[in-house]
């Protein structure tokens, strides 16, 4: 198998996604979630047998337009269920709009309520931005430090490039199709999806570590031998791990996706997402990295 | 031996039924956080504008100590209240709360009640002084009497024959100095109005009728039951040393955290169902082995987040399950090499010992990397984030531990048997 005489058509693949992501990302944006950008999340239940699903909606509404004046849309999440996020309101408010619904309906529940003020979402905001150039930069140092020892035609500044670059690859197209999912689904940039990228991060480099640890110890084993055939080989030998481990990982994902239940699916979204781009760039996109711009010999 | 046995005391404290059998009274449960148990999150803003520069930590402290006097009359189990370390904010945990409404109205406001002396011409009649003619808080003279100087506060129920209905009211009790200050009080105010004030508000302004001097003292202010409740409380914990102003707010209803935890369990079963079938059919013996590895990790982590104990969100699960599905990479990393060095041509025994020895460079690099981002994610991440880095975090420690211990010492002891010459159990064909 012959994978990195195929890299021109992978590099192009990738540059086509990130250019589609840059595009997605410019043009759509993010929603924010509430605690990002602060607002108010309200959750009720209406059991009522005699009421009709599109009656108990519009009396929401009409409970918000006439108790904070605010226009709202409401989701039905399941039957009877609904969820309302608009901009924060007060908890004074919350049981006013919850009063009006008690006196229309039999038994009004209510679910959650999640109330965040803006000045607090900057400050998660700063926060995040932090801990994800922490992350990029403390991955970096630490390849660094792990492949100190390699062969001097490939120093060890090198191997953490690019691993730091593949894994930049995988945060860049997550975030461009993230912006896609929250156009069409909805999905936020919240708390957890910056704890997905981060999580990625980890993945990512995880998956490229297996195979420079491969590079690293063939390098040594085989000095002398033509730098790109033991490169190719080295990703052929760990090909399969590489896969596998991921694979186990996208299982449990994959489960907690289908079943795991609403609050954290755009989450579980994102990290299957950046697991399967954590694998494919790990094999057709770092070891090429690694070798860009030095002769063949 | 030691492997057994410390699963089997992961087992006793995972389930309890099996503690009780082995003679634990209650056993252990893990301890759920707010999104899985219901309950309410609360974030108050202190206003730290009029605090002398330097004692922010002390006034805010203060707030601290305060807002957990009050909670402690709901009878809320395990609440947490902590400062933030910039002193800008307050954080109110209450667990399995009923009435969020009534805690925010308990926690929120400063409480600063003051006994008031009326000033001739400006808050009372310029005649006699006997007629109140001003609410405004500025308008009354500050007598140095306030909240600080109370013993106690009770409610209790006017019974005189003047009001109509039984009309709640608190009755209060100065220490020694208030109760001086308070007879002075009522001695120079004698037939005039003395006002009362909660938070710069008027509560009542009632006319001196003797002079009190046993520091006994009753507010009448047109409460209702709940409301003169919450003042005897708030009286009793003391007033907030700072104003606070609530800026965040999460409630959890109970119902969600156990569709949450339910739906968890089934997703997490699942998924450990398909990490067990795969490595089964992919690695054969080996893979069993690592499936049987697994659960025993399972079991073990489970036992950890008790025992520590880390409190369990929706996030820290999501964390747990994830590290789950990469406990198994280790043995993956390692059974990939053991099939290297059989076919190289050795025997099953030296492959297992050089499987191990040869993976575990790539297995120490790359879960450091995971590692990284946890501490991370732990350091800069607030209650959810922080909840899956912990789990997410463990999980990663202890699945090296398993598949470098238990994993290993399984192995070499079926290598010891008949099954290490059948080779197409351990997944290498070509020979």
């Amino acid at each position: 198998m012959n994978i990195l005489g195929t890299r021109k058509i992978w590099f192009i693949f990738s540059a086509i996604l990130l250019m589609a992501g840059i595009f997605a990302i410019s043009v759509f944006g993010y929603r924010t979630g509430i605690d990002f950008a602060g607002g108010t999340i309200l959750e009720l239940q209406i059991k009522d047998a005699k009421v009709k699903n599109l009656d108990s909606r519009q009396a929401i509404i009409d409970a918000y337009k006439d108790k904070t004046g605010m226009d709202i849309a409401v989701q039905t999440t399941e039957a009877g269920r609904y969820f309302v996020r608009s901009n924060q309101i007060s908890n004074g408010q919350k049981n006013a709009v919850v009063d009006y619904l008690k006196q229309k309906f039999n038994q009004v529940d209510e679910l959650r309520f999640e109330s965040v003020d803006p000045t607090i979402g900057a400050d998660v905001v700063r926060k995040a931005i932090l801990a994800l150039i922490v992350a990029v930069i403390g991955i970096l140092l630490y390849l660094a430090y792990a492949f100190r020892k390699v062969p001097k035609e490939l120093g060890s500044f090198r191997f953490g490039t690019a691993a730091a670059l593949a894994t930049v690859h995988d945060i860049l197209i997550l975030l461009g199709l993230y912006a896609i999912i929250g156009k069409f689904w909805g999905a936020e940039v919240d708390g957890m999806f910056i704890t997905a990228l981060l999580t990625v991060v980890g993945f990512s480099t995880h998956d490229t570590i297996v195979t420079f640890d491969r590079i690293r110890e063939n390098l040594r084993r085989r000095p002398g031998d033509n730098l790109e055939a033991v490169v190719n080989d080295s990703i052929v030998e760990t090909i399969i791990r590489s896969i596998s481990t991921s694979v186990t990982l996208l299982f449990v994902l994959i489960a907690m996706f289908f079943f795991g239940g609403a609050t954290l699916k755009f989450f579980t979204l994102a990290l299957i997402i950046g697991v399967c781009f954590g694998v494919y760039s790990s094999i057709f996109i770092a070891s090429p990295l690694l070798l860009w711009g030095i002769k063949k010999r | 031996m030691v492997v057994i046995a410390v699963v089997l005391m992961a087992l006793i404290i995972d389930v309890p039924a099996m503690a009780k059998f082995v003679g634990f009274k209650n056993g252990w449960s893990v301890k759920k956080g707010l999104d899985l148990q219901g309950g309410t999150h609360l974030v108050y803003q202190t206003d730290l504008s009029k605090v002398k520069p330097g004692s922010e930590t002390d006034s805010v402290n203060g707030v601290v100590t305060v807002i957990r006097r009050r909670i402690d009359s709901l009878g809320v189990s395990e609440p947490m209240i902590q400062k933030t370390r910039d002193n800008s904010r307050v954080i109110v945990e209450l667990p399995g709360i009923n009435d969020v409404n009534q805690a925010i109205k308990l926690i929120g406001e400063t409480a600063q009640l003051e006994f008031r002396e009326g000033i001739k011409g400006k808050s009372l009649d310029a005649t006699d002084g006997t007629t109140v003619t001003s609410q405004n808080y500025d308008d009354w003279k500050d007598l140095g009497l306030t909240g600080a100087h109370f013993k106690s506060a009770t409610v209790q129920i006017d019974q005189s024959s003047s009001s109509l209905i039984n009309q709640p009211q608190v009755a209060i009790e100065f220490d020694g100095e208030g109760a001086k200050m308070f007879a002075e009080a009522t001695q120079n105010n004698l037939k005039k109005p003395l006002a009362i004030f909660l938070d710069k508000k008027l509560i009542s302004a009632p006319t001196v009728q003797d002079v009190i001097t046993d520091g006994k003292a009753v507010i009448n202010g047109n409460f209702t039951l709940q409301e003169a409740k919450n003042l005897s409380i708030q009286l009793n914990a003391g007033a907030l040393p700072v104003p606070i102003a609530l800026v965040s707010q999460n409630n959890i209803g109970a119902t969600i955290g156990q569709e949450a935890v339910s739906k968890s369990v089934v997703a997490g079963l699942l998924g450990l169902l398909m990490v067990l079938l795969f490595m089964i059919i992919s690695y054969r013996l080996p893979g069993l082995i690592s499936a049987v590895a697994l659960v025993m990790y399972t079991i073990v982590t489970l036992a950890i987040f008790i025992f520590i104990p880390v409190t369990l969100t929706l996030s820290g699960i999501a964390g747990f399950l994830i590290s789950i599905g990469m406990a198994i990479d280790a043995n993956i990393l390692i059974f990939e090499r053991m099939k290297e060095e059989i076919r190289e041509g050795r025997s099953v025994m030296a492959a297992i010992d050089a499987g191990f020895d040869r993976a575990w460079s790539s297995i120490r690099d790359s879960n450091i990397s995971t590692l990284i981002t946890c501490v991370i994610l732990y350091y800069f991440g607030s209650g959810l984030i922080r909840g899956f880095a912990i789990t997410l975090g463990i999980g990663v420690v202890v699945s090296l531990f398993s598949a470098l211990t238990i994993t290993h010492i399984l192995l070499r002891l079926i290598a010891n048997t008949s099954l290490a010459n059948k080779f197409g159990l351990w997944g290498a064909r070509s020979r």
